[in-house]
């Protein structure tokens, strides 16, 4: 059975990059269809960024608490519980699920559940197991979103080595763990799992964990973790890795190439991300794809016209925000082509570890390697007020300006709550700030966020409490 | 009763001024007196005086709008008993009846918004240079009030700091460049674009080369153009040219400074004028101004000196030159100098001179020939001193020789004349005894 419905838009996908484009389009005037194989929200609400914000909270509760004596306050026989830790992720995950519902509800936007299909140019066919519909638009926008990278040799098996998924809803707290991948979500969990005793390994193939981050960021956080008893490998690869019954065997092959043996009680697989670009019909239509990307220009649109792809389908960086905003974008342009105009779209990037790290912009070294003359400052947290009242001024921030032009170009923070902070620095991106206009804001004080003021103010040499 | 303010008629050639800059704003007490507005006119800036009192209830053009016509109404002073129908019964008699829907009013709310604008805009940057005409009015209508157009030209330049800095660092004008930001903003990627086109072209034409600029031309420019442009197409001119040894006259300056003040000290320029006052009235056929009807010969000699000012420059005229001594010429030029480089010379500070003096020795000029300064017959184009020999009583001597040309409009003078004009500047300058006698 084949029933027809005609909408202005449909998008394939609820993540944060499909449900933000539809409500969107919907305040637009956009009759908007969005279909979901699963649940509303996608990965980000249901088994990413919010679940595991919610387990971190509980580990850096933990952590205080273990640490409370520093404060004064004496908590003995604390305890865990460790199904309500993740009873209480999953709670929050709901939440926000729901929430989307709401919004979308709200926004009279239509939910149409199953597995969309691109069938030609303005044709969507939604599988929902039992029927095929068909659904017609003139303007379709995929937001598919991407799931972790299978490897040969370290497949998850669901019971011992885990995915993210796995990761975040284990039965108990395991004995020992080995996080393959020093990405930002390999270096969150080896923060959640070590803060709750776990013994934690990590093995990154490059050089530093972070690998992305600058390097003096990657480096503090590796002297931070490693000091709080994470076991951390890098250059080094894994060859093999088996599920036993109880445990995984990692055959690991050092950084002097020898190969070693060891036995962990489960481990994380964490080491990339591919779209999903199979079976959603792109073979029907004329849409570019690269390296299993799909190739967008400014606003989303594909090489086949009406057809648009955001968020991670698209590549790199695979962030919710990165989604969200391209979703925006991609639907104000459907609305009116005209008026859409092209901007700078600079994407800030958090991890939400102990410490937290956040940045934006140019790394110190890919600045220097495009051949930008630079000027750098840096500011330790020890140097900051709030940051020793808070007992933890574990961190540091780097600002870089491009000594030409005082051009703001990155931006680099280790510490308490810096990825709350680093809008200030994304703001002042976008408003194209110089150093001038960042030494003439008044930064509130007592607050973790002056270290951005005297970051800024090193760099020229300006810093007051260094 | 209300009181119109009026663009006034500041010289006889004045046909449109330029309000430079308003110096009381809406809802200010006026008294007699007190300088309302700066007006720019073809030579100068001058300001307007108030000859009553009362409140500025209304000003209709802001800071900068050009093009003004001469008696167009500018400004409305409101006294105490005057209504709303006063003010309008103003406006309707000034020709703006039928524009009154589309007419806006400054109030003074908008004038302190402008001021602010102005001042953000030239603080830590100073952009001011570039394009003051650029700050934006807010232009706010008010209900059942008449009002009058303003300016649309002028249009707020919006840009980031760091699109603001790099057009500073490479001395491109905000104006060429259209923004893609929000709302028009000029971001750093419409630079990158604007440089990479003219770099592109600056490369093929030539190397290393700066952007063009382009500045608005101003009033003084316009009138400069306009004038010379009429001389050379008018005017026929034939030009003469005389050395002079100036031996004696740099002796004798020397002996006048030696005895005065520094800050007084004679130029060779305040004997180049004082010898051609003399030699006109010696020779006082060549002082007149050709009528296809009548010529005029003048009674009084008269000079216009030409004094260079950044943008252009000025002819201020030394009345009666002739009976002046060098010590009044002297300080009257030291102090059309100042004036002129203040952009504050009065119209009867240039108008009215017979003959013109443009004296280029100080920069090293040998000799040149100038244009005349319309409606006078002739110029005198004075160039360097230079030690050159000179064959006198059969002897090469070194002596400090002075080049003059004279241009001269061969309607009103012939080559004769301007020959004797010349021999007798010639005579006084190389005897300046002759002229102080």
């Amino acid at each position: 059975m084949v029933k027809e419905n005609t909408y202005d838009l449909i998008i394939i996908g609820s993540g944060p990059g499909g449900y933000v484009a539809a409500i969107r389009a919907a305040q637009l005037g956009l009759k908007t269809l969005i279909i979901e194989e699963k649940k509303l929200g996608g990965i980000c609400l249901n088994w990413g960024c919010i679940p595991t914000k919610a387990l971190l909270r509980a580990s850096e509760i933990k952590h205080i608490i273990s640490d409370s004596k520093a404060y004064g306050i004496n908590i003995d026989n604390s305890s865990d519980d460790w199904d309500l830790i993740i009873d209480r992720s999953r709670k929050v995950a709901d939440k926000l699920s729901k929430g989307v519902e709401y919004l979308l509800k709200k926004n009279k936007i239509d939910v149409v559940y199953g597995f969309g299909t691109i069938s030609g140019v303005g044709r969507v066919i939604v599988n929902d197991g039992t029927n095929k519909n068909l659904y017609i638009a003139s303007n379709i926008i995929l937001a598919t979103g991407a799931r972790p990278k299978n490897i040969n040799g370290l497949l998850p098996d669901n019971k011992n080595i885990w995915s993210y998924k796995e990761a975040m809803i284990p039965d108990k707290k395991p004995e020992s763990i080995l996080i393959i991948g020093g990405g930002a979500i390999g270096v969150e969990f080896a923060s959640f799992y070590n803060d709750f005793g776990t013994k934690v390994t990590i093995i990154e193939a490059q050089k530093h964990i972070l690998p992305s981050e600058d390097i003096d960021v990657s480096i503090f956080v590796r002297e931070k973790l490693e000091q709080d008893g994470i076991k951390i490998l890098t250059n080094t690869k894994i060859n093999k890795i088996t599920s036993l019954k109880n445990m995984v065997n990692a055959e690991i092959i050092m950084e002097d190439g020898t190969t070693r043996e060891e036995k962990f009680s489960k481990s994380i697989v964490s080491i990339g991300i591919e779209s999903n670009i199979e079976n959603i019909g792109l073979d029907t239509v004329n849409v570019k794809q690269e390296n299993g990307r799909i190739i967008t220009d400014h606003f989303g649109q594909t090489s086949e016209k009406g057809i648009f792809a955001i968020g991670d389908i698209t590549g790199a960086p695979w962030l919710a925000h990165k989604a969200s905003h391209e979703g925006i974008n991609a639907a104000n342009y459907i609305s009116n082509p005209k008026e859409a105009i092209k901007h700078k779209k600079i994407i800030p990037g958090c991890t939400y570890s102990r410490p937290q790290v956040a940045s934006i912009g140019l790394t110190e070294k890919k600045a220097k390697e495009i051949g930008l003359k630079i000027k750098v400052g840096v500011f330790p947290l020890l140097g900051n007020g709030k940051a020793i009242a808070l007992g933890d001024s574990n961190g540091f921030v780097k600002t870089i300006f491009n000594e030409d032009n005082g051009e703001l170009i990155g931006a680099h923070m280790v510490g308490p709550e810096v990825t709350e902070l680093i809008s200030t620095y994304a703001v002042a991106m976008q408003l194209e700030a110089t150093e001038m206009d960042l030494f003439n804001t008044v930064f509130p004080h007592p607050t973790v966020s002056e270290s951005i003021h005297e970051s800024v103010l090193d760099a020229y040499d300006r810093a007051i409490h260094i | 009763m209300a009181i119109p303010i009026l663009m006034p008629s500041l010289s006889p050639t004045m046909t449109e001024g330029s309000l430079a800059k308003w110096c009381k704003n809406v809802g200010d007490e006026v008294k007699p007196g007190d300088i309302i507005a700066e007006v720019e006119t073809d030579k100068a800036t001058m300001e307007i005086e108030s000859v009553d009192e009362g409140i500025l209830e209304k000003i209709l053009f802001n800071d900068g709008t050009e093009g003004i016509g001469v008696n167009s109404l500018i400004a409305i002073l409101k006294s105490k008993n005057d209504t709303e129908k006063d003010i309008k019964d103003i406006l309707e008699s000034h020709g703006n009846s039928d524009k009154l829907d589309n007419i806006k009013v400054i109030d003074k709310k908008v004038i302190e918004e402008v001021k602010i604008l102005h001042e953000e805009s030239t603080s830590e940057i100073d952009m001011e240079k570039n394009n003051h005409e650029s700050i934006d009015i807010i232009e706010k209508p008010i209900e059942n009030k008449p009002l009058l157009p303003i300016d649309n030209s002028s249009k707020k330049i919006s840009a980031s700091p760091l699109a603001k800095r790099i057009a500073l660092q490479n001395n491109i004008d905000l104006k060429n460049i259209n923004g893609s930001g929000p709302r028009g903003r000029i971001i750093k990627a419409d630079l990158d674009n604007y440089s990479n086109k003219s770099n592109h072209l600056s490369n093929i034409s030539n190397f290393g080369g700066k952007e063009n600029i382009k500045k608005k031309t101003s009033s003084m420019r316009k009138i400069i153009a306009e004038r010379l442009v009429f001389s050379k197409k008018e005017v026929p001119h034939f030009y003469l040219s005389i050395d002079c040894n100036v031996d004696h006259l740099m002796k004798a300056r020397e002996e006048i400074n030696m005895e005065i003040n520094k800050d007084l000290k004679i130029s060779v320029n305040d004997f180049v004028i004082k010898a051609m006052a003399t030699a006109l009235f010696n020779v006082p056929e060549a002082n007149c101004t050709w009528g296809s009807e009548e010529m005029t010969f003048y009674g009084s000699v008269d000079i216009s000196v030409a004094i260079a000012v950044e943008g252009g420059l000025f002819t201020p005229v030394i009345k009666n030159a002739n009976y002046l001594n060098l010590r009044d010429i002297s300080s009257q030029m030291k102090g059309y100098v100042v004036k002129a480089n203040a952009g504050k010379l009065l119209p009867e500070d240039y108008e009215g001179g017979n003959f013109s003096i443009s004296n280029l020795g100080m920069y090293g000029i040998d000799s040149f020939s100038a244009i005349i300064n319309p409606p006078q017959s002739g110029i005198i184009a004075v160039g360097t001193i230079l030690k050159k020999p000179v064959v006198i009583d059969n002897e090469v001597k070194i002596c400090n020789m002075m080049t003059c040309q004279l241009s001269g409009d061969h309607r009103a003078i012939d080559g004769a004349v301007g020959a004797r004009l010349l021999q007798e500047f010639k005579k006084l300058i190389e005897n300046p005894v002759k002229m102080i006698v």
